[in-house]
């Protein structure tokens, strides 16, 4: 999955000037013809990129070195911005990379163009993205709550999936990070870092008991249950299986800190998730 | 400066939305699919006799005494439009926010199916909130 992503990079340093002038060019102007249309038109090569970079980030173990520069990216921006710096830091990269070959000779005027034109396939990459991302979610639970016998199997066959993509996100996400002294200090990165990552926003809160063995963490706006609404006479108002592929996830990313817990949650008022962790000793 | 009513029709012209705003008398239930089909009719006929050549997009705007029709129609074929009063400006923009409404709370609603009729509580409300702001 990595070596798509890797390809670019090298054409860009290695291909001649004109040649990748042209390329960047090419790609910029997709990017500009997307921003004049209407905004959900989209071109497939576009989707087709962002979806390979999203799943690249969530599914890659062991990164390579082009990876190492977005777990810095994505540390950062979970300190400091929410959502698309990783992938603005990408786009500025590239904007580097022609910059240096402008050096070699090629016109001033280009170079002006090409940075301006930048900006408006970044935040659709970014719209782009997210958008996708949501709805491959509903149609995984879709698939999974059709191939299970009952409620209860589909709920540990989400569980399991949100604990493998937590074990591994969570690796990449802490490459830059301090070892955490205190379970406190684990618990805090997933309210923070982790949280900002996935669902762009912080924990809202997080208490915990005197032992310390205990936390609730609330997110009061949780982003996955954001646009989902019931029809006004429909008599089950159950959409609990729509949070638990993220107690797996949470799940996951504690075991990956060497601290085994339990994670329970409840589904408060309209897109209020209230989140238990258990840790067992 | 009111909205009397929105529609929205699928691409083979059936009804899957429709919702009326303030004092507007209430109609039955065959009648605003029958409105919402011969609307997708109008359409597609006015489409066809247009004296441009090359794809027309359609009925736009159909301006009254009474009422004003504004007609939006995605890339996709949807269609939503809106009746209100023959003085009320905006309302093309007010039907692209409404598209913006249908793409973030009907269709990313995973209870909703596809090419339905569209029930969902928080699209209404989100509705309700946006006509509010341009009364």
């Amino acid at each position: 999955m990595s070596d798509p992503l890797s390809n670019p990079t090298i054409n860009t340093t290695n291909v001649g000037g004109q040649t990748t002038t042209q390329n960047t060019i090419g790609g910029v102007g997709g990017g500009k013809s997307n921003s004049v249309g209407t905004p959900y038109t989209t071109p497939l090569q576009t989707s087709a990129y962002t979806t390979a970079n999203s799943l690249s980030a969530t599914n890659s173990p062991i990164p390579n070195h082009h990876m190492i520069n977005s777990n810095s990216s994505n540390n950062l921006s979970g300190m400091v911005t929410p959502g698309g710096a990783g992938l603005q830091q990408q786009q500025s990269s590239i904007t580097s990379s022609t910059n240096n070959l402008g050096l070699l000779g090629q016109q001033q005027p280009q170079q002006q163009q090409q940075q301006t034109l930048l900006q408006p396939f970044t935040t659709q990459s970014r719209l782009i993205s997210a958008s996708c991302f949501e709805f491959f979610y509903i149609e995984m639970i879709d698939c999974i709550m059709k191939s299970s016998s009952d409620k209860q199997q589909a709920h540990k066959k989400l569980d399991k999936l949100g604990f493998k993509v937590g074990h591994r996100l969570v690796e990449r996400l802490s490459l830059d990070t301090a070892l955490f002294p205190e379970l406190l200090d684990a618990v805090k990165f997933i309210c923070k870092v982790f949280w900002t990552t996935v669902f762009k926003k912080t924990i809202d809160g997080l208490k915990t008991n005197h032992k310390g063995g205990v936390f609730v963490l609330t997110d009061s706006k949780f982003q996955w249950l954001q646009h989902l609404s019931f029809d006004s006479s429909a008599s089950n108002k159950d959409c609990s299986e729509y949070v638990q592929f993220t107690a797996g996830l949470i799940k996951g990313a504690m075991s990956n800190f060497g601290f085994k817990c339990i994670v329970t949650f409840d589904i408060q008022q309209v897109s209020t998730c209230v989140f238990t962790i258990k840790i067992e000793s | 400066m009111t909205i009397n009513s929105i529609y929205i029709l699928n691409k083979a012209g059936t009804l899957i939305y429709q919702n009326d705003f303030g004092n507007t008398e209430k109609l039955s239930h065959n009648s605003y699919i029958r409105l919402g089909s011969t609307f997708h009719s109008l359409h597609a006929i006015a489409s066809n006799l247009s004296p441009v050549s090359g794809s027309s997009s359609g009925i736009e705007v159909i301006e009254t005494e009474a009422f004003k029709l504004q007609c939006f129609q995605t890339h996709t074929g949807i269609k939503f439009y809106v009746i209100a009063d023959p003085n009320h400006q905006q309302l093309e923009e007010l039907l692209h926010g409404v598209y913006e409404l249908y793409t973030d709370y009907v269709l990313k609603n995973p209870f909703y199916e596809i090419e339905m009729q569209i029930r969902c509580d928080l699209f209404d409300y989100k509705l309700n909130r946006l006509l509010g702001v341009r009364e």
